[in-house]
């Protein structure tokens, strides 16, 4: 039955973790989509400003709804390409993927508002700033941060 | 927990490896996650698809064709246990006595 050497056997092994390993990466890190992220939070911020207070209460619940409908696409072999998802991991690495999904949101926000209010405590008024600096640092962080939450604990540097 | 033939060759390992921890993926993802041709890798999917392996889903969404990839429950026991063996093989050889 033991037809294989236990050198070819370890080999195989550390090629199965390996390819594991660089597929969940290769999902979240690329530049592409976060680059497309920091885009979209810029061009969002500047919609709110121009349309004023009483449309951007509509707007904010416009992508709420889009946020959700993404998040059921996302689950989807057949839509989640549409929402930029190529795999739906499971396991561990489906986990961390989908906590990093999260943690992103309430980061982003969370600078968001503070910066924002910032802005019209300084200048008296909002303006898109805040959205740039949040899209600044999606499209430039995002990229090496989701390697960094990817990597098991015990691997990171 | 056997040593499976078909998963002997280190590219259907691969492929399996990647389609084990996801619950589907697109034919792109796991052709760049494999470092496969597009003809290799269909090569491969027909294969372990005649074997029950993997589920194949060709569609459209608007224009475009989309084909997911997704492991069936005989190819998911298949890769558990073929990893297992190899585990067991591993720790075997680390147990023996050097000569």
């Amino acid at each position: 039955m033991n037809q294989i050497d236990p050198s070819d056997a370890e080999r195989d092994l550390q090629e199965v973790d390996h390819v594991k390993r660089e597929a969940a990466g290769a999902l979240v890190h690329r530049r592409g989509p976060w680059a497309v992220a920091g885009i979209a939070v810029f061009a969002a911020s500047v919609l709110f400003w121009l349309s004023g207070p009483q449309m951007g209460t509509y707007l904010s619940w416009g992508l709420v709804v889009v946020a959700v409908l993404a998040a059921v696409l996302n689950r989807s072999a057949r839509w989640g390409r549409l929402t930029g998802n190529r795999a739906r991991l499971t396991g561990v690495a489906g986990r961390r993927r989908r906590t990093l999904s999260l943690v992103v949101i309430l980061v982003a926000l969370a600078l968001f508002l503070s910066i924002n209010a910032a802005v019209s405590h300084l200048l008296g008024e909002t303006y898109p700033i805040s959205g740039a600096v949040v899209g600044l640092v999606l499209a430039l962080a995002g990229p090496p941060f989701a390697k960094w939450w990817m990597t098991r604990p015990e691997n990171r540097g | 927990m056997e040593i499976d033939p078909l998963l002997a060759d280190a590219t259907r390992l691969k492929i399996l490896a990647l389609l084990a921890s996801s619950d589907w993926a697109d034919f792109s993802f796991v052709r760049e996650g494999a470092g496969l041709s597009k003809s290799a890798l269909s090569k491969q999917i027909g294969k372990l698809e005649t074997h029950e392996y993997v589920e194949v889903h060709k569609g459209y969404v608007g224009k475009y064709p989309r084909t997911s990839l997704r492991l069936t429950d005989t190819g998911r026991a298949a890769i558990e246990n073929h990893l297992a063996a190899l585990r067991r093989i591993v720790d075997q050889s680390r147990d023996r006595p050097s000569r």
